[in-house]
């Protein structure tokens, strides 16, 4: 404010300054308030600063810069430079490396000991790195080559001539940068292209100059702002994000959903390529070996994520459940639960009753179960049935198993099983009525009662060819045709016609015993037939007791002759009937006379 | 290396695509097909002073429809100014695209070419019309894609041309 005040001593200040300008600057503030207010006149202040100071001023005020000042205001300075960031690093940092070098030259074992202890993590994190990216990908490898979706994607790498590896590369992508182009913007020159390893790229330099020229199209097709231009190109899963700069353009090939940040990166990358190679991007005369030194810019942006491995984006964590939610969790599980172990019980029940249902048909004869499963729901049963057992079905529907559930296949079989033996023979030999049959375990089938000799024949056969019959004993069975036989012989032997004297005709009173005899005879030569047996039948007849002995027996014989004569002609078979004359019978020797003139009927 | 780009520029069908092809490719297709906006293609031009990869940036022809846009031209080292020989309209045509480019690009090298020479009995360009061009100072070489006369020369001397820094 002083200094403001008065034109002259303004005039005296400036020429003050001017005498004291090899004063450090960055004196003390003492010193400058000194001059301040003492800054009238030369001499005088010379003349004040001996009376106050009582030394040579000039030393006071200029002393030389002894190190020991420097050496206390030297690390503040520095920090305070270092915070201003006034290219102390740039100044220090040739001198810096000189004496690392000269330190290595000198001793190397200084450095190297001051490294150990960070070399070691150093390079341990280093080879960490590198062996985990190749499990990784010996993981994914692992992981993709054998599911379903890799016959897929062999399919699809024959099919677009890829490897297999690009294709799964490909599929498992999140998003993958595969191409980085700088790109000249006044002449749509390539000025550094790189390309990832996985990815196939077309020639840059016609991708650069068709990408400008799309850009143009663009631009001039449409009314745009002069500064606006094309962004981002998309095609399938397949993006092209553009930067635009002022002299030029970072154009990233991306496949998959990128991120936002990679925008963000890719901004920045353009920025520090602009910074660090600005004017020769604007003297650029299509020389790229200019630029080479720009690729770890573009290097950076490579990026890429996998679907499935551990390092991608933090996934979004779920908001915590509300008290409602857990309930209902909760009620959910337990509806589950419950559903699940009702499910079990009734299962575990329905399998117990098919248990005691194959048990049961076990048990019962005439039935044998060889096999017997549970699929889908369906209880199936595979076994052998006696045609004499009973009917499956019905023992099925007194069980407790659901008929509908369940499917037997039964194959017929023959039982040995002694019910099963007396039953079919019973069946099979279907005995009349008036037949009982009795088969013992020993296999003797006692047959007793009354039945036709047919049957009795037959049986007997069929019979010794029945498995489990041994025996065939008929002690108690009497044949009904042999009874009858019985009957008509009874009836006709002895029976007696006489004659009368010196005749040999019968009276008609015999006609119809005659007629009786004669269907007697027909009957019985039929059940002599069917029994097989033979029949011999004897007329006698007998003379008078008038002439000599040849007469009577000439007489017997005509008469015989004359009722064999007249059976005969009643249909009475000639075969086995004879007809012979004889003397007087003995019974009839002490009988009266008529009984002597007569025929009888004899077997 | 060193880049440049390099446009075709001229009326539509005077054969700048043919040109391309003939000089990337070598091949020739008598079919005419248009060009649509741009097409880009490239080509290693190796003489003795120097190695060139040149960015040829095919653009579309102008019509009574369409402008050339002069913002593909931007950032061009040189280009080809294509004159077809049996239409004289299309010299017009070169001289007002000549004009736009110097007007809005710069005075960057060309070299004028005159094209379709196989079929020389249709000409409209006269001799007069050449030696005019001529006094013009125009570098002008005569060419056929059909019968590949005259493409290596023409992009050659535009090379020659971009290296010496040689204004138009």
């Amino acid at each position: 404010m002083l200094d403001t005040e008065n034109p002259k001593e303004q005039k005296n200040t400036a020429a003050h300054h001017k005498s004291t300008d090899d004063m450090a600057e960055n004196a003390a503030e003492k010193d400058i308030v000194v001059k301040a207010v003492a800054g009238t006149d030369t001499d005088e202040l010379k003349e004040l600063r001996a009376l106050l100071l009582g030394g040579p001023p000039e030393d006071m005020l200029n002393p030389p810069l002894s190190p020991e000042a420097l050496s206390k205001v030297l690390p503040e300075a520095m920090s305070q430079a270092h915070e201003r960031q006034t290219g102390i690093i740039a100044a220090t940092l040739p001198t810096v490396e000189t004496a690392i070098q000269t330190s290595v030259q000198q001793n190397a074992s200084v450095l190297a000991e001051a490294l150990f202890p960070v070399i070691g993590p150093a390079t341990r994190r280093s080879i960490t790195t590198a062996i985990g990216s190749l499990v990784q990908s010996l993981n994914q490898t692992l992981d993709h080559s054998l599911s379903p979706q890799s016959f897929k994607w062999r399919l699809e790498a024959k099919r677009t001539g890829k490897t297999f590896a690009e294709v799964v590369l490909i599929r498992t992508l999140i998003y993958q940068v595969e191409q980085v182009f700088l790109i000249h913007k006044e002449t749509g020159l390539v000025v550094q292209h790189i390309v990832a390893k996985t990815a196939t790229a077309q020639d840059p330099d016609l991708v650069s100059a068709m990408l400008t020229a799309i850009q143009d199209f663009v631009h001039d097709s449409f009314t745009v702002e002069d500064t606006s231009s094309l962004e981002t190109l998309r095609l399938g899963d397949l993006s092209l994000l553009i930067e635009n700069g002022p002299q030029a353009v970072l154009a990233c090939a991306v496949r998959g959903t990128s991120p936002a940040e990679l925008r963000e990166l890719l901004r920045s990358q353009l920025e520090s390529i602009h910074l660090t190679f600005g004017p020769r991007l604007k003297n650029f005369d299509g020389d790229q070996s200019l630029f080479q030194d720009c690729t770890p810019y573009l290097q950076d942006c490579f990026q890429s994520k996998f679907r499935g491995s551990k390092d991608t984006a933090p996934a979004q964590k779920k908001p915590p459940l509300t008290r409602t939610q857990k309930l209902l969790g909760w009620c959910l599980a337990g509806i589950l639960l419950s559903g699940v172990g009702l499910w079990s019980w009734m299962n575990w029940q329905s399998n117990r009753h098919w248990q005691q249902f194959v048990d049961t048909l076990q048990q019962q004869p005439g039935f044998v179960v060889l096999d017997d499963y549970k699929r889908r729901g369906a209880y199936h049963l595979n076994g052998l049935r006696d045609p004499l057992s009973g009917d499956p079905q019905a023992l099925l529907n007194q069980s407790r198993v659901n008929p509908n559930k369940v499917k037997m296949t039964w194959k017929p079989y023959l039982s040995l099983a002694p019910e099963f033996l007396g039953n079919r023979t019973q069946t099979l030999l279907n005995p009349p009525s008036t037949v009982s049959l009795s088969l013992s375990s020993q296999g003797v089938l006692a047959v007793s009662g009354r039945a036709s000799e047919r049957w009795i024949q037959w049986a007997k056969e069929v019979s010794s060819s029945l498995e489990g019959v041994t025996e065939w004993r008929d002690d108690g069975l009497i044949s009904t045709e042999r009874e009858e036989l019985t009957q008509l012989k009874s009836r006709i032997e002895f029976r007696q016609f006489s004659f009368p004297k010196g005749k040999a005709t019968l009276q008609t009173r015999y006609a119809e015993t005659l007629d009786n005899l004669a269907e007697d005879l027909k009957s019985l030569t039929q059940i002599a037939q069917i029994i097989d047996e033979p029949v011999n039948i004897t007329i006698r007849g007998y003379g008078d007791q008038r002439g000599n002995a040849a007469q009577t027996i000439q007489l017997g014989q005509t008469r015989a002759n004359y009722l064999k004569r007249y059976l005969v002609e009643q249909g009475v078979s000639v075969e086995g009937l004879t007809a012979t004359g004889s003397a007087i019978s003995s019974s009839d020797r002490a009988g009266n006379d008529r009984s002597a003139s007569h025929v009888e009927v004899r077997f | 290396m060193i880049q440049k780009k390099v446009c075709m520029v001229g009326a539509f069908a005077t054969g700048k695509t043919s040109l391309v092809a003939r000089f990337v490719k070598g091949i020739y297709a008598d079919k005419y097909q248009t060009t649509v906006g741009v097409k880009i293609d490239k080509k290693l031009v190796e003489t003795e002073r120097f190695t060139m990869n040149m960015i040829l940036w095919d653009i579309h022809g102008e019509d009574e429809f369409q402008n050339v846009r002069m913002s593909y031209l931007r950032g061009a080292a040189a280009y080809l100014l294509v004159i077809d020989g049996t239409r004289r309209a299309t010299l017009d045509v070169a001289l007002n695209l000549r004009a736009k480019v110097s007007e809005n690009i710069g005075d960057i090298p060309f070299v004028g070419v005159i094209s379709k020479c196989d079929l020389q009995a249709e000409w409209e360009i006269t001799e007069q019309d050449i030696a005019l061009l001529k006094e013009k100072k125009f570098d002008l070489v005569r060419t056929s894609a059909k019968t590949d006369v005259g493409i290596e020369r023409c992009f050659l001397q535009l090379a020659d041309k971009i290296m010496s820094g040689a204004p138009s």
